[in-house]
């Protein structure tokens, strides 16, 4: 009978592993480019060129860019550079309608800003184009809706999204657990307990900062994460009238916890208000700061071994709550296509290329993808034993992020830029939080047209 | 003018119908030559202008991409703005501090190479000018970098405490002046080591023999022999300091906050970020005549002080 029911056992485990096993290999079965119905080679000859970001994806994606020309006969100009370098660049050709760059990396932010200005080419015919592409091959619908939704403005598939990631504080896991301390879930805790407790812990040993996040001012640099507390505390950023009301008590109380945050004496760095996004990671990974806030798609990056110092000593854990919600940033880049590209075939069967299942299967687990079906890839699994807390807090992002905690409008540029300017002056001392931003709401409504 | 007439006096009546004729056609001559320099200037030069006055009187629609006349209110928005009178002021400070700094250094390390042997050396003085000034930039941020910085460790040395220096409201237009006076003291340096070179050594002698003071030879003799070197030297360095962006876009991008948004970034800002391409255009303008007055008014007092 025992014999009997160890058989048992062991037939239900065998089946379960194979099952499993099957779910991996289903998980992480795509089509591969060369069985795609569409003619690769149709535009072979031709030479397209990009302008993209540095970040994670398209470092991962540049050496695989010659399977892409061998594949298809089209030579692949890939031009990376840090993010509001390639801003400036991305709106000189744009604006110049010179058609220099065929594809362009596109944020969430501005989207409205370039489908005002027809800038960019509407993708769902090239989607809908057989000849083009295939569906099975490409699968757009495989893509997170969230994300796809960000990049559409009036039925107008703007951009096609390659990367994503969630905003969140990120630490070092051996000090957070020689000082017998986590994360706090509360944003209020962060500067008035976490930070100092940290911080005097850390001054006769590693003295480094507790703390660090965005203070360089810009339109989607400080603002996108002072925005999650924004938000976290219950402020908008217009009302019904079109009045810019930023500086209402909540959205003050927000901004305030940020610069405490930023604030050296509760253990932030010096200078902060000019530590930008690259500063940040930067710190991090060279371990001379103990917990940051940035994106979640640095996985790679931090656990590069030719560069990082904190390989394996770090995690990730889902955004603190404000007083009133808690809220978390979704950020996505998308590949769009210029309208002034006169390469637009060419420019296509390299988006498609890019940001199909076949191509971000091969990412591995350094970023995470976009499409969630790939998630569930052997690489990616191992991460999880590894960072637990970053696999929870990027999969939060995806169910529950929000990708306008920014106002999505035609004018993001100018409002991120006096918003941005108000919290680098509060980080700095030079104003307090209710005379900054009454200052940038004035300036901002007068940049949205509004007068009482 | 003045010598042909003279020459005409002298010369007989057969002779002087024979010059003036030869000048009419030495006119004629000089009228192509300048036509043609027209014409290959006016599309190229010229067409730029015409539309840079007319983008500066218009209002830029984003959804059309189309330029409409608006009556020259951006210059009326102009004088309204305070952020355009807080970047003139930046770029005053910026440019008046960073023309002295660099000029004081190139004078005084002119003055040293001209009484040391290092003057054998002259070369590697001028090695940060051909820095191409995004590596500059590079090297500058990792140097002025507030937790593992260079700078700030020399500092220790000192007892001072660490600065966050490039980025800080404080430190930001300070550490912008002193990358831009490394990378161009050696531009005045050169300019005076040829001045120097001209002065002739008898000059020195015979002052000396006078029983002048070595200040008195350097105020008397010394400066006012290098003014027209030092002009030229001003005046190229202004022209660049007041339009200096690559400095300020690579090393702070017009910040922390606004502490280092000079007229140029303010421009770009404008021009390229906001797509005010009509305001950005009309503030070029103004930047651009403020700029040719600025340097007539220096060159004429020169000019005076000469006369």
């Amino acid at each position: 009978m025992l014999e009997k029911s160890r058989r048992m056992w062991f037939l239900i485990g065998i089946i379960l592993l194979v099952m499993s096993f099957g779910f991996c290999v289903s998980a992480v079965e795509v089509m591969q480019p060369e069985d795609a119905s569409i003619d690769w080679q149709q535009c072979a000859g031709q030479e397209i060129n990009i302008l993209d970001i540095a970040h994670s994806t398209s470092m991962i994606l540049e050496p695989m860019i010659p399977q892409f020309e061998k594949l298809t006969g089209i030579k692949v100009n890939h031009l990376m550079m840090d993010e509001n370098k390639m801003r400036v660049k991305r709106t000189e050709d744009l604006l110049a309608g010179a058609g220099r760059y065929d594809i362009h990396q596109i944020g969430l932010t501005i989207v409205p800003q370039y489908y005002k200005a027809k800038w960019l080419e509407d993708l769902t015919p090239f989607i809908g184009d057989a000849s083009l592409t295939d569906p099975e091959f490409f699968d757009y619908e495989g893509i997170g809706k969230p994300l796809r939704d960000g990049q559409i403005f009036n039925d107008y598939i703007c951009a096609i999204p390659n990367m994503f990631c969630g905003v969140y504080p990120h630490y070092r896991t051996d000090i957070l657990a020689e000082a017998g301390m986590w994360f706090p879930q509360e944003w209020e805790d962060v500067p008035s307990l976490y930070m100092p407790k940290l911080k005097t812990f850390m001054s006769n040993t590693y003295k480094i900062p507790a703390f660090v996040t965005r203070g360089k001012k810009g339109a989607g640099a400080n603002t996108a994460y002072a925005s999650m507390l924004h938000r976290d505390w219950g402020g908008e950023w217009f009302d019904e009238k079109g009045k810019p009301i930023f500086n209402s008590p909540e959205g003050v109380a927000a901004l305030e916890c940020y610069a405490d945050c930023m604030d050296p004496a509760n253990g932030a760095p010096i200078g902060g208000e000019g530590l930008g996004m690259y500063e940040i990671r930067q710190m991090f990974y060279l371990g001379q700061v103990a917990s940051i806030l940035t994106s979640g798609d640095l996985v790679g990056m931090f656990d590069d071994p030719t560069t990082s110092n904190i390989v394996g000593k770090w995690d990730a854990t889902i955004a603190p709550r404000g007083p009133v919600k808690r809220t978390c940033l979704l950020w996505t880049w998308a590949y769009g296509m210029s309208s002034h590209s006169k390469k637009k075939d060419a420019a296509w069967l390299f988006i498609q290329w890019a940001t199909s299942p076949a191509t971000m299967l091969q990412w591995g687990a350094q970023v995470p993808p976009p499409r969630l079906s790939l998630w569930e890839s052997e690489e990616f699994r191992k991460i999880r034993e590894i960072h637990p807390g970053w696999v929870d807090a990027e999969r939060w992002a995806l169910l529950f992020g929000m990708p306008d905690c920014q106002p999505l409008i035609p004018e993001f540029p100018e409002w991120g830029e006096y918003y941005g300017i108000a919290i680098a002056n509060v980080i700095a001392g030079r104003q307090t939080a209710q005379e900054a931003l009454d200052l940038a709401c004035k300036q901002v409504a007068k940049v949205v047209g509004y007068s009482e | 003018m003045e010598n042909t007439q003279i020459s005409l006096r002298v010369l007989p009546c057969e002779h002087r119908e024979k010059d003036v004729s030869m000048t009419k056609i030495k006119r004629e001559t000089y009228l192509w030559y300048i036509l043609s320099g027209v014409i290959i200037l006016a599309p190229v030069v010229g067409y730029p202008l015409v539309e840079f006055f007319r983008l500066s009187f218009s209002k830029w629609v984003l959804e059309e991409s189309t330029a409409y006349f608006n009556s020259g209110r951006n210059f009326l928005e102009i004088f309204r703005d305070p952020l355009v009178w807080n970047s003139l002021k930046l770029t005053a400070i910026f440019t008046g501090l960073a023309l002295l700094c660099e000029h004081v250094l190139g004078f005084g390390l002119a003055l040293l190479l001209k009484r040391t042997s290092l003057s054998k050396i002259l070369p590697l003085y001028a090695i940060p000018m051909f820095f191409p000034p995004l590596a500059a930039v590079v090297v500058w941020l990792n140097m002025f970098n507030p937790q593992f910085g260079v700078v700030n460790y020399l500092l220790t040395f000192f007892g001072i405490s660490p600065q966050a220096w490039v980025f800080s409201f404080k430190l930001a237009i300070p550490s912008l002046i002193i990358v831009d006076a490394w990378q161009w003291a050696p531009f005045p340096m050169l300019i005076f080591t040829a001045g120097l070179t001209t002065i002739p050594q008898r000059v020195y002698e015979a002052a000396r023999i006078n029983g002048a003071s070595s200040w008195y030879i350097f105020r008397r003799i010394t400066l006012p022999l290098i003014k027209p070197f030092l002009l030229i030297s001003i005046l190229y360095r202004l022209i660049y300091l007041l339009t200096t962006f690559d400095l300020i876009a690579a090393m702070t991008e017009g910040g922390p906050g606004d502490a280092t948004l000079t007229i140029y970034y303010l421009i770009w800002r404008n021009t390229f970020q906001f797509v005010k391409v009509g305001y950005g255009a009309s503030i070029s303008l103004l930047v651009l005549i403020a700029t040719i007055v600025i340097c007539t008014v220096l060159i004429n007092a020169t000019k005076s002080k000469e006369a």
